[in-house]
C-alpha cells in the first residue's frame, strides 16, 4: 500500500502563480480523475509531483508514504515507483524504444536485471498493446502517430510497473479504437498491480472506460469540487463555467 | 568487407580486393592514395600510440559508388584528406573519431558530372579538436551532404564547413548540418560558409551547439534514468543514428564506453 499525500502545495513559474494551497491524497488501488478547463494547473501539478525543475514550488510537501521527496531529482522520484504517461510524448532521435527500457529497468534494478526476461516481457506488452514489434526498435516517438505514442507511455507503464500512476491527457490525439485500447490497457494494469492512479482530462470519454472513485475539479490551482462518478455528468451538463461562478462550488465535497 | 588497419602513419594490415587498389608513400609526412576502380564497401580503422601526421587520398571513378567506414582511436592526430569524386561516382562516409586530438583537414572535389558524397562525421572529443571541411562543386549537378555531430563533454570543436560552387556548375546541391553537443557554447564553434556563384543551384545549412533538451533530459530522467546516464543514453543516440546500419552496434558502443571511461 502506497500514499501520495499532497499538502497545501503552492507553485509558480516565472512568477506566475499556478498552484495554490492544493491539497490531495490518493492511495494504492484508488482512482481519482482532475478535470477543469485548459490553463488551470493540471499539467503543472503532475510534472511538480515528477520533480520537473522548471516550476517552483513556494509552499507545501509532497509526500510518498509520509516521506517528503522534494529533494529528490526526477529519476529518485522515478525510481520510488512515481509514473507520469505524458501528454506529448517526445521524440528522441537515435535512442531506440528498446534502449531506452532497457537502460530505465537497468537503474531501477541494478544488478537483479537480466536482458532475457526484459525482451521477453517486452515483446509479450508489446503484442498486448497492439503494437507491431518493430516499433521496439524506432527512435522513442520517431515518426509515431499520436495513438502510437500514447501506447508507447502505456507500454513503459507496463514494464516499469510503477505504484502511483500519473496520466496526463493520455486521451488527447486519440481516435475512438486508439482510446479503446488506452483505456483498456490502463485498466488492465490496475486490476493486476492495483496502483495509484491519477488520470488528468478534459474529457469525459476516457472515464467510460477507466472508472474514477474520485473527481476532482480544479479551477484556478485548487480543487473547488470533489465527488464521485456522477460529478462527470454535472460537468457535462453544466460546463465548467458553472463552478468558477456557482456559490455550491466554493465548498469542496470529499466523496 | 573490405578492410585496412593503419596503426600510427602506416599500414599495418590490409584485406581489399581487386577493386581497391593502395599506394602507400613515405615520406615526411607519410600518405596512402586508396583508389576504387568499382563500387565497393571499405572499413579503415585507424589507431595511434604517438603524435601523428598523415595525409590520405581517396579517388572515386567514373560511376562507381562506396560505402566508406573509419574508426579512428589514439593519440594526437594530423589528418590531411584529399577526395577525387569524378562523374557518376558516389562516396558514403560514415567517420567516428575518438582521439585524444584532432586537427583535420578535408578537401573534398567533385570532380565529375552528377558525382556525390555524403560526409558523416561522429566525434567524442577529449581535447581540443579541429576541422576544417571544403567541399568543391566543380562540375554541373553535383551534390554534398555534409553532417558532423560533435560530443563535447570533455574537450572542445571548431567546425569550419566551406561548400563553395562556382559559376556554371548549375543543378548543384549542397547541405550542410553541424552539431555540437557541449556545457560549454563559448569554447566550441561551428563556422559555416556557403560560397555560391551560381543561380541555379540549392543550398542550405544548420548549425546548433549547445546542451541537451530539458524537457528530453525530463523524460528520460521521468523514467528512473539518472542525469547523467540520460545525458549518455542521448550521446549513443547521436552517435549512432544514421551509422547503425553500417556498423556493429556493439562496436560503437564500445568505442562510446571508453569515452565515458
Amino acid at each position: 500500500m502506497h500514499t501520495l499525500k499532497i499538502v497545501n502545495l503552492s507553485v509558480s513559474i516565472e512568477n506566475k502563480s499556478i498552484l495554490k494551497d492544493f491539497n490531495l491524497t490518493i492511495k494504492s488501488g484508488e482512482i481519482h480523475a482532475i478535470m477543469g478547463p485548459n490553463g488551470v494547473g493540471k499539467s503543472t501539478l503532475t510534472k511538480v509531483i515528477m520533480g520537473d525543475k522548471n516550476y517552483k514550488v513556494t509552499s507545501g510537501e509532497i509526500l510518498f508514504d509520509d516521506k517528503d521527496i522534494s529533494l529528490l531529482n526526477v529519476s529518485e522520484r522515478a525510481n520510488l515507483g512515481i509514473f507520469l504517461g505524458m501528454q506529448n510524448p517526445l521524440e528522441i532521435d537515435g535512442v531506440t524504444n528498446a534502449d531506452f527500457l532497457r537502460t530505465a529497468l537497468h537503474s531501477k534494478m541494478g544488478k537483479d536485471f537480466k536482458l532475457m526476461p526484459f525482451i521477453k516481457e517486452l515483446n509479450a506488452n508489446t503484442d498486448a498493446l497492439g503494437m507491431n514489434r518493430e516499433m521496439i526498435h524506432r527512435s522513442v516517438n520517431r515518426g509515431f502517430s499520436g495513438g502510437e505514442k500514447k501506447k508507447n507511455e502505456i507500454l513503459q507503464m507496463y514494464m516499469l510497473k510503477p505504484s502511483i500512476v500519473m496520466l496526463d491527457e493520455i486521451d488527447s490525439g486519440l481516435d475512438v479504437d486508439a482510446l479503446k485500447v488506452v483505456g483498456e490497457s490502463v485498466m488492465k494494469y490496475y486490476e493486476k498491480e492495483k496502483p495509484a492512479i491519477l488520470l488528468i482530462t478534459h474529457y469525459q470519454r476516457l472515464l467510460d472506460y477507466i472508472k474514477p472513485d474520485f473527481v476532482h475539479i480544479l479551477i484556478d490551482g485548487k480543487i473547488v469540487m470533489t465527488k464521485d462518478f456522477s460529478l462527470v455528468k454535472l460537468i457535462e451538463e453544466k460546463g465548467y463555467d458553472y463552478f468558477k461562478n456557482n456559490d455550491e462550488s466554493e465548498t469542496t465535497i470529499v466523496a | 568487407m573490405n578492410k585496412i588497419i593503419i596503426e600510427n602513419n602506416c599500414i599495418k594490415e590490409n584485406i581489399v580486393d581487386s577493386r581497391i587498389e593502395i599506394i602507400e608513400k613515405s615520406s615526411i609526412v607519410s600518405s596512402i592514395k586508396i583508389i576504387f576502380k568499382e563500387s565497393t564497401d571499405l572499413k579503415v580503422i585507424y589507431s595511434t600510440s604517438e603524435d601523428t601526421k598523415l595525409n590520405v587520398e581517396y579517388i572515386l571513378l567514373e560511376n562507381v559508388q562506396v560505402n566508406l567506414y573509419e574508426l579512428r582511436n589514439g593519440f594526437k592526430t594530423k589528418v590531411q584528406y584529399k577526395y577525387d569524386i569524378k562523374s557518376n561516382a558516389k562516396l558514403y562516409l560514415y567517420r567516428i573519431n575518438k582521439s585524444n586530438a584532432m586537427r583535420e583537414v578535408d578537401l573534398i572535389d567533385l570532380n565529375g558530372v552528377n558525382s556525390h558524397i555524403e560526409f558523416n562525421l561522429r566525434t567524442l572529443s577529449n581535447k581540443e579538436e579541429k576541422y576544417d571541411i571544403y567541399v568543391a562543386h566543380n562540375e554541373k549537378y553535383t551534390s554534398s551532404n555534409i553532417n558532423n555531430i560533435g560530443i563535447a563533454l570533455k574537450g572542445n570543436i571548431i567546425f569550419n564547413v566551406t561548400g563553395e560552387i562556382s559559376k556554371g556548375n548549375s543543378g548543384s546541391k549542397l547541405d550542410q548540418n553541424n552539431q555540437i553537443v557541449t556545457f560549454n557554447a563559448s569554447k566550441c564553434q561551428i563556422n559555416p560558409n556557403l560560397l555560391i556563384d551560381e543561380y541555379d543551384v540549392e543550398a542550405e545549412h544548420n548549425a546548433i551547439i549547445g546542451k541537451f533538451d530539458d524537457q528530453i533530459l525530463f523524460y528520460l530522467m521521468s523514467r528512473g534514468i539518472k542525469e547523467n546516464d540520460a545525458i549518455k543514453l542521448l550521446c549513443e543516440g547521436l552517435i549512432l543514428n544514421k551509422l547503425k546500419e553500417s556498423y556493429s552496434k556493439e562496436e560503437i558502443l564500445d568505442f562510446i564506453q571508453e569515452y565515458w571511461g
